[in-house]
Order: structure tokens, then sequence, then C-alpha cells
């Protein structure tokens, strides 16, 4: 059967998905959008799927690629499997390419990264298709984009002041540091061997320049220089220096994008933060703590299982905030939270109602606003059934 | 259940973020081009050809990239979930006497996709569908 394939209607082409493909897993005669993850899960492995966006970004798969047991394809043919495969799509141009492989942790499957010949050194971002292949040069799935060079302009690059400057700025903390350089199957460590919850001192050896895509307001799309930078840092935990790489852009650039980092001030505030008991965010024995979000403007962590009472950690942070200069908001405030939940922008995305917090408070000191929410996954009198949400914000 | 619902919207976070980061490039945009005293626009060259004197920064400011990008982690369908953020430990820097950086650089341009609709349907009748409107 072939699959049959249906361009979206002017109405939701003017988003960003011009067409996709239609599938026999899905409900006849719904709605035409894009489809979402569950969607995409519920017709894994019923039919193939391509679509593309009108920054060229493009997404095929066939419901294929996720359990191959069987033996993987040779670099060779899955090489030339990918080569057939973009000739045949005619996603390509005759811009010159390269054609390197990477392991995938489905044992049965091979990833073939395609990237422009020039310039070298893409990171991060970068124009790439990415295309799996199973045994028999079989085509999985491909996404990606590449777009042509067309044109070129020499630029200022950082002094090293400046470098020093935006690794300060940027990489202020180990939450944003983050190793550019690819991984097999997950982000390669940027400082191995180093303490995320303890400061560290760093020396910079050695500054590689390379290139990322950035993309300004109007979708215009550029290469723009980064540095990747390498060393080694010491921390007062550490009996010998451990290794580190990170990188920033290397010249002065817009500053629209750095609005998805919390500033490191927050980070600082949340550092001093006292925990009650076995409730330290960041400390080893917590069964699992993260960083849930950040913005521009706000820190979202969480700490799970805590060994306390619900009500002995509200009555703790009561106590400690006061005592430490901070004022108790009433009835408390948690800005980010109201965006995320309620009559903010992102209403539509839940029901505010499935929340049901066991405790809510807030507390204010100059211009910065520290949340704690609690929530019992069970009952509240159980002790590892509370979990702790803490706000750390710009009022 | 905080940390469910801050998955969801993490999307439209960024989203709203990067909303807020157009608006405030828009305003970096036009600072560029009232201190240019034009459309920001300089004597680009074709990639591959020899650049002539005075063309630097021909592009204007150039735009940021997400700089809270994950690495050069790949994620094919399938192959594994981002990765936790990490840790809230300050990290101080200090240059190495012997580090040398270059003075400058290219940046390139990129040629602006034309994606129809025309487009899309043609590429996905050459990997085997067919059309149905």
């Amino acid at each position: 059967m072939r699959p049959e394939y249906r361009l979206l209607d002017p109405d939701h082409a003017e988003q960003t998905l011009v067409g996709y493909e239609v599938r026999d897993c899905l409900q006849p005669g719904a709605p035409l959008s894009p489809p979402n993850a569950s969607q995409e899960r519920k017709c894994r492995g019923r039919e193939r799927f391509f679509n593309m966006y009108f920054d060229v970004f493009f997404h095929f798969f066939t419901g294929r690629g996720y359990a191959e047991e069987g033996p993987a394809p040779s670099e060779e043919q899955a090489k030339a499997a990918a080569r057939e495969w973009l000739l045949r799509s005619g996603l390509t141009n005759d811009d010159p390419l390269t054609f390197s492989t990477r392991q995938s942790p489905i044992p049965g499957k091979l990833n073939v990264l395609v990237e422009p010949e020039e310039p070298s050194n893409l990171v991060l971002g970068p124009p790439r298709i990415t295309i799996g292949v199973l045994e028999g040069g079989f085509v999985a799935e491909a996404f990606g984009n590449l777009s042509s060079i067309e044109a070129e302009s020499t630029y200022d690059l950082h002094s090293p002041d400046q470098l020093l400057a935006a690794l300060e700025e940027f990489r202020g903390v180990f939450a944003h540091l983050v190793n550019p350089l690819p991984g097999t199957n997950a982000p390669l460590p940027a400082a191995p061997g180093a303490d995320q919850l303890q400061d560290a001192s760093a020396t910079v050896e050695r500054a590689e320049l390379a290139y990322t895509r950035a993309e300004d307001e109007t979708g215009q799309a550029y290469l723009v220089p980064v540095y990747i930078v390498e060393g080694h840092m010491t921390q007062e935990t550490l009996g010998a220096p451990v290794p580190f790489t990170t990188w920033v852009p290397a010249l002065d650039v817009a500053p629209g994008a750095v609005s998805g980092q919390a500033p490191n001030e927050l980070y600082a505030i949340a550092q001093s933060l006292v925990y009650p008991g076995s409730a330290y965010p960041f400390a080893p024995d917590v069964p699992f703590t993260t960083v849930s979000d950040e913005t521009a403007s706000s820190l979202a962590l969480a700490t799970f299982g805590i060994q306390e009472l619900a009500a002995a950690v509200a009555q703790f942070y009561h106590d400690e905030l006061t005592e430490q200069g901070w004022q108790a908001e009433n009835p408390p405030v948690i800005r980010t939270a109201d965006e995320l939940l309620v009559g903010g922008p992102f209403e539509s995305f839940v029901d505010p109602a499935q929340f049901e917090f066991e405790s809510v408070s807030s507390f204010v000191k100059d211009d910065t606003r520290v949340a704690f929410l609690i929530e019992c996954r069970g009952p509240c009198e159980e002790a590892g059934s509370v979990q702790l949400y803490i706000v750390v914000e710009v009022r | 259940m905080f940390e469910r619902i801050l998955s969801t919207v993490r999307r439209p976070l960024v989203m709203a973020s990067l909303a807020l980061a157009a608006g405030v490039a828009v305003v970096a945009v036009i600072a560029v081009l009232v201190f240019l005293g034009g459309d920001g626009e300089g004597p680009a060259q074709v990639a591959g050809t020899p650049e002539e004197p005075g063309a630097k920064r021909a592009f204007g400011i150039l735009p940021a990239p997400g700089l809270a990008q994950t690495g050069g982690y790949t994620d094919p369908v399938g192959d594994g979930d981002a990765p936790p953020l990490g840790g809230p430990g300050a990290i101080t820097y200090e240059l190495s006497s012997d580090l040398t950086l270059s003075d400058s650089a290219p940046a390139y341009r990129l040629r602006k996709p034309q994606v129809t609709a025309a487009l899309v349907e043609e590429n996905g009748r050459r990997l085997g569908g067919s059309t149905l409107r």
C-alpha cells in the first residue's frame, strides 16, 4: 500500500508545518494538524511519515528503527543507502557533502550524519541530516535540514578579555556548562569528574574556532563562529584537576537568545538555600533532584522522596526564610507558576484543577522571590511521599 | 505533578522565550540599522569569492545561537531522552597565558529556504507517497 500524502490547508500552513503524510493509524477525519508525540507513538510500526517545515527542517520515519535486533549495516552500506535516499528525496542540492557514521544504541541501526563540506567543524545545531539505516540498507528514518551558503563576511572575533567575560556570563554555573561535541547516544559530559554541586575554578587552555547555526527573527539563518573551549578545572573536593569542554559565541551577537537561561544570580540563591533534614536538593542520597525548568527570570528545582512530613517541611521553610530576612507573602505569589498554571499564556496546555499542593508559600527579599510548593504522592503523613518544588524568580 | 507540567510546557516556554528574544533582537537590529544609517547589508560576498576590503560585519550583528543548547547530541527517534540539566555550582574562569585566539573569521549567511507546498508534495512523492487532497 502506498502511503497517502496530504498538504496542510492554508490556515495551518501559515504556521510552520507545510505538509505531512496521512497515516492509517489516525482516526479517519481527524483534524489535519501536526501530529503530537502520542500520535507518533501510536503510529509506530504502522506507516511512513514525512513532513517539512518552512525552515526546511524535515522529518521522515517508517515506524522502524526503535528496536531492531538484526545486524547493523556496514558503514559503507549505510553511507551508500543514505546517498541513494538523499538523491531520491530531492532534499539536497549540488553542494559537496560529507557522510559519517555514528553508532546507535539500537543494535540493528547505524546513523549516518550528512553535513556540508564547508565550513568544517560544525557543532551544536548545524545544518545536518541524520539518516538511520537498518540491515540491507533500509532507511528507517531521516531528519534535519541543509541549506547552502549564500554569502560570507569577515567579523572581528572576541579578544581574550571578551572571551573571559562571555564564559563568566554564559557558563558561570555547571547547569550551563554544555559540551558542544557530539556524543553517540547522549551528550558528552562537559566536566567529567567534577562535582556539579560545588564551586569550581577553570583555566582555559585552548579555544578552537567552530561554527553553529543561528537564526534571526526573520528566519534568516547564519553560520556563526563559536569557540570550543577546553581546559581543566579545580575544586576543593577534587584531588587533581579535571578536564572540561564547553562553548561560547566567538563574537558579539544579538542578546536575545540568552533569555532561555536563568541568570547566575538565581542559581546562587538556590544554592544558598537551606534544606530540611534529608531534603538537600542536590545531595547524592536524595532519590531524584533536577533543575526542572528555567527562563530568563526564573528557575525551578524539584526534589522528590523527602524523608520528612509535609507540614514539617513547610514549617521549616517558614522559620528558616523569615530568620534570614525573607518576608512571607500572604497570600503566596508565584509569578512563574501563575504563568505555568492559570491565567497565563499556557493555561490551555494544563488543567489547573490537577494541582493539589499540600502547601504553597512564597517569600521575597529585594527583587527576588523564593516559593515552595509541596505535594504528597501518597498519604501526607508518610515520610518519603513529599515532593518539593522550589521556584526562584525575579519579582 | 509540577514536574510533569513543567515538562509539558517546556516547549511553549521556550517559544515564549524565543518570542521575547525575537523582540529584543528586533530592537538590536533596529539599533544596528540606525547605526549603519542604512539597511545593514554591507558588501557581503558570495561564498568562495575574495572579500573586498571594508566588508567586515556585512550582515550586521549576528543572531545568537541558543545558548542553552544541549551539546552536539542528536536524538534520532527512539534513541533516548534529553539529558537532565546540571547543578548549581558556580564556575570562575581564567585564561592560560599561552592561549591564542584568531583576530577574525568569516560568518556565513545561509540561503533562505523557499519551502512551498509544491516542493513538499514533490519530496513526498519522491519518497514513495501518493498525494491526497
